[in-house]
């Protein structure tokens, strides 16, 4: 599956429109690997069963979202419980052949990820890994998975209602509607859904 | 209670209000008869819901879907968790299919004018004489100046938001202030009109108020707060629905009785008078029969509803249906056409934005065979658009960590998105029908549809897409990406058609003031009478068919004729 196909079938699956420039892959995240990074939770305490993942995916998606979006003067992916979402929409919502796919996808993710040592490597180790995986030319077998992630733990963070309260524009009743201000006038930040 | 009242109007939805409405004013005691549920203004328990306080991101689980909305979620944005009390549900309500269809309602007060898309576009004469022109079905009886200015009459009282452009194919109607194209839009309004003069990007036409006035607005209205959840009902009144506007205006009057859970299971025809005395009712609940009287019925189902209501009503006059005698009751089925069109990024830009949610974007009236420059070789009659401009969410590939959430936090790229919306023609083949040999909970027959897309729509499907992408081009998008699939009949929720208008009792079922060739105190003005289908969403022609048929039929009861 071609990239571009696979965002847009993500974006059906999610339901949430997530822009992703496909021609202008920013290499930004590959070039700024000297930036100390705080731990993740690889070494926190076990999580119990969800509904729909064990224990050990559970661990494994946190590991993965919590370097997507990890803890800075904002919260981490899980602080806010991303995982939890993602694993209340893969019980209750996605189709059984989305499961299915992404089960596999995600049990080669999990190998690939093993084997280059992720869940003990360091913040910006891990960052790195994850980055490289995102842009290699030949998508790797673990890559559908790894965007589902990414674009689900993006969309179910967003729509957290910390996040959405606290660190984007929410404004539930706008009372009126100006068509055209600067971003600035809001603080540069983005409206909440 | 009394049985007998001077109308029964069939149907609470946005035409059967409105007829409603328009009888209560002129001193009519009308009995209004809603299948469904009572929903009061304000009974919207989603309104104030944000997307963390809905289930599962607002979506509805697969389990429930299954169980309860395979037909209505062939629509895959409609069933969500913010609006499904206002769905049926399919196991409830079951409907077959010989070909795919898709019918989308609810039925409870108000109907579907709780949740529709409030796009208000006027027609033209060009849609009117449309099938006269190229032979196609039947000749509408009436033309633009015959309805004009009841448009003018229901526009005033509706709140109209919208921009006059002054396009013969798109009549300007009597618009409160727009909501402004923001300022990509307008840019790529600019753009698109540079290369292609006769398409226009305007605000849509949409009846939210951008500017509440009590003195017309009547009802429960008021100024819109640009939330955009209209769908879910609004709290404020600021948009049109039969609970803001039609259903207190009517009660205010002392004329109307509302009765929910009431289904009409027919009319009752009278041999002798020649004339429908009344309708047999079907308590929801209880399942107990009543008949109520009346001098005139106005048929206000939905275009299915209605016409299955009135193939139901058999009699030795009729014995396929009332006012049946020419066999059309069911056929010309038609809906618009959509599932094609095309988004693009818009580079640059980056410190313009917008605030509030506007409940609706831009809209870009058909351009195509609406002259002798514009025909088209390929198709008959044309297509319109609506879309938008926004800044959605960036997460741009390769970057992850810090860098990745300065990215989220902030307004995203400007994505232009159009949807392209199609007419299909009249055609005969496509119908529903009555299925006696099954029956559902309350004994009626199964409602049958046997419908589909022909090679006239497929074609202007091509060019639709192709158009899309080219005013995208003309607006500097990149990264344009099309979409064409085929949507089933029914998915644009605008049915139309099956009991039409037209001059002669033998090929048409309602005559040009939507009253019944055959039996003269029945009227139809919901989407049944439509004769073609044009591009436009048609509840604001049905408002002000309906206000006209009723100014009619008082006329005629005055006068004695009725």
């Amino acid at each position: 599956m071609h990239r571009r196909d696979i965002l847009k079938y993500v974006a059906a699956v999610t339901g949430t429109a997530i822009c992703a420039p496909l021609t202008t892959a920013l290499l930004s995240g590959c070039s700024k690997q000297a930036e100390i990074l705080p731990p993740t939770v690889a070494t926190g305490p076990n999580l119990a069963d969800g509904q729909f993942f064990t224990s050990d995916n559970l661990q494994h998606l946190v590991q993965i979202m919590d370097v997507i979006l990890p803890k800075t003067d904002t919260p981490s992916a899980s602080d806010v419980k991303v995982h939890m979402i993602m694993d209340n929409m893969f019980d209750k919502v996605f189709t059984p052949q989305y499961k299915k796919n992404f089960l596999n996808s995600f049990a080669k993710l999990n190998d690939y990820l093993a084997s280059k040592k992720f869940p003990t490597a360091s913040a910006n180790e891990q960052a790195l890994l994850l980055t490289q995986l995102e842009l290699a030319q030949e998508p790797s077998q673990g890559f559908k998975a790894y965007i589902d992630i990414k674009q689900q733990t993006i969309a179910y963070y967003l729509s957290n209602e910390q996040i959405a309260e606290h660190h984007l524009n929410y404004l539930p009743i706008p009372g009126g509607y100006t068509p055209s201000i600067k971003v600035a006038e809001v603080g540069g930040k983005a409206w909440a859904e | 209670m009394t049985n007998t009242f001077d109308a029964i109007v069939i149907g609470s939805g946005i035409s059967g209000g409105y007829s409603a409405m328009e009888l209560c004013k002129k001193g009519y005691k009308t009995l209004m008869l809603e299948r469904g549920r009572m929903v009061e203004h304000g009974d919207y328990p989603t309104a104030h819901m944000d997307k963390w306080d809905l289930p599962n991101q607002g979506q509805v689980s697969l389990e429930e879907k299954e169980k309860h909305y395979f037909h209505q979620n062939k629509l895959n944005w409609w069933v969500k968790e913010d609006v499904k009390h206002f769905i049926n549900k399919d196991d409830e309500y079951p409907y077959d299919e010989d070909q795919p269809f898709a019918w989308i309602r609810g039925h409870h007060v108000g109907g579907r004018s709780v949740m529709w898309g409030r796009h208000c576009p006027r027609w033209s004469d060009l849609d009117f004489a449309a099938n006269k022109k190229e032979n196609i079905a039947v000749d509408w009886p009436i033309r633009y100046a015959d309805i004009e200015s009841w448009y003018d009459y229901v526009e005033t009282f509706v709140g109209v938001a919208g921009q006059a452009e002054g396009l013969p194919q798109a009549p300007d109607g009597k618009f409160i202030a727009p909501f402004p194209l923001n300022h990509v839009e307008q840019k790529m309004r600019e753009a698109v009109k540079e290369k292609y003069p006769e398409r226009v990007v305007t605000p849509c036409r949409t009846a939210n108020l951008s500017e509440y006035n009590p003195e017309v607005h009547k009802g429960t209205r008021g100024q819109c707060m640009a939330r955009n959840r209209c769908k879910r009902g609004c709290p404020f009144g600021a948009y049109f629905s039969t609970q803001s506007a039609t259903l207190p205006v009517a009660k205010e009057t002392g004329n109307l009785t509302l009765q929910s859970d009431a289904i009409v299971m027919e009319i009752i025809y009278d041999e002798k008078q020649k004339k429908a005395t009344g309708v047999k009712v079907k308590d929801a609940n209880s399942g107990e029969i009543t008949h109520y009287y009346a001098r005139i019925i106005f048929c206000n189902a939905s275009t299915v509803g209605t016409a299955a209501i009135l193939l139901n009503s058999r009699s030795e006059t009729f014995p396929n249906g009332l006012g049946n005698g020419s066999g059309e009751l069911g056929h010309n089925l038609m809906d618009h056409h959509y599932g094609m069109g095309a988004s693009g990024t818009l580079e640059g830009f980056d410190e313009e934005y917008y605030k509030g949610r506007k409940p609706k974007g831009f809209f870009i009236p058909p351009f195509t065979n609406i002259s002798q420059e514009t025909k088209q070789a390929d198709y008959l009659r044309n297509f319109s658009y609506q879309g938008g401009a926004s800044r959605a969410t960036n997460a741009p590939t390769g970057v992850i960590g810090k860098d990745l959430k300065d990215v989220i936090f902030k307004p995203g790229k400007w994505r232009i998105n159009m949807e392209c919306f199609g007419e299909i023609l009249p055609y005969h083949d496509n119908r529903m029908y009555l299925n006696f040999d099954k029956k559902d909970q309350y004994g009626l027959p199964i409602i049958t549809f046997d419908a589909s897309l022909r090679e006239n729509e497929i074609k202007m499907r091509e060019h639709g897409v192709k158009a899309a992408a080219e005013m995208l081009a003309a607006a500097g998008c990149t990264d344009i990406r099309t979409r064409n699939s085929v949507t089933t009949i029914g998915a644009c929720i605008h049915e139309m058609g099956t009991a039409r208008m037209g001059h002669d009792p033998k090929t048409s079922v309602l005559n040009k003031w939507n009253q019944m060739h055959e039996v003269p105190n029945v009227f139809v003005t919901d989407g049944a009478c439509m004769t073609s289908a044009g591009t436009q969403n048609p509840s604001i022609t049905y408002m002000a068919l309906s206000a006209r048929a009723v100014d009619y039929a008082d006329k005629q009861i005055k006068s004695g004729k009725l």
